[in-house]
């Protein structure tokens, strides 16, 4: 993940409430974001709103920031902690299968959207703990020690939760 | 099989385009604003409420300085200045 400079620039004038600083880092780092987010929900439905929340709930928090370098995983690591609540909040309401049926991702190949469908019903069954290390890695592209880094636990630990995530996803997509 | 699954995933663009981000863009700054503003609300809430706690019990202890109108005070009885003993006897 790159640490550009001007991002410690950024930092800085966003924590005096500069507004055009704000808006100049989310124009760096929005796009990204989102595309974190939308991989890790596999559907757009409340994209819009995390990344907002995700945004405004960063800059707020900069203080907390040690490395201002390392703005971009901070997004990260705010974006998976809203995530993290909307899964939970489905999870209860026992909306998300409902939900996903309704907003599909845009594929271009009506087979691939098939397949992407089965994928996300099947991240439906994981826990949080094992569906958001499981998706960055695999299919959001992060490096081991860079999830290991936005989820808060060691190596080892991610390690293992992406092989038993591994592990229940192809289970779960052969028996389909 | 997985892999299929997952090369598919990978190769979904997100719906992200200058419209969705400009919006999104556009409510942030209006909640960073709100956010600000209630900020200064409860800022100065706290500020009025301790200033209100303070002049109610009084910071150092000190009794108040107005006295009760019911207070006896010291009669005091004027004397003309032309009296015979020049003024030495009161009353």
């Amino acid at each position: 993940m790159p640490a550009p400079p001007e991002d410690a620039r950024l930092v800085e004038r966003v924590q005096l409430d500069d507004e055009t600083a704000f808006r100049a880092l989310y124009v760096r780092h929005a796009r990204y974001v989102a595309g974190v987010i939308y991989r890790l929900l596999g559907n757009d439905s409340e994209l819009d709103d995390i990344v907002q929340e995700t945004f405004v709930d960063a800059t707020q928090g900069l203080k907390s920031l040690e490395d201002p370098s390392s703005l971009r995983r901070w997004l990260v690591v705010v974006a998976v902690r809203k995530v993290k609540t909307l899964l939970a909040r489905r999870r209860r309401r026992s909306f998300f299968r409902w939900s996903l049926g309704q907003v599909t991702p845009t594929h271009s190949n009506p087979s691939d959207g098939q397949l992407i469908d089965d994928l996300y019903e099947a991240l439906d069954d994981l826990p949080a703990k094992l569906r958001i290390p499981w998706v960055l890695s695999r299919i959001a592209d992060q490096s081991l020690p860079e999830v290991a880094l936005i989820c808060g636990v060691s190596l080892a630990t991610v390690k293992r939760r992406i092989v038993e995530a591994d592990e229940r996803l192809q289970r779960r997509i052969d028996v389909e | 099989m997985l892999s299929k699954n997952v090369a598919a995933a990978r190769a979904v663009d997100p719906p992200w385009n200058a419209t969705r981000e400009a919006v999104v863009l556009g409510r942030a700054i209006a909640a960073r604003r709100t956010s600000r503003a209630n900020r200064t609300v409860v800022w100065m809430l706290a500020l009025a409420g301790s200033s209100l706690v303070a002049a109610v019990f009084g910071a150092s202890g000190e009794k108040p300085t107005v006295k009760p109108l019911n207070e006896l005070r010291p009669t005091t009885v004027h004397v003309p200045a032309d009296a015979l003993d020049g003024g030495k006897q009161a009353g």
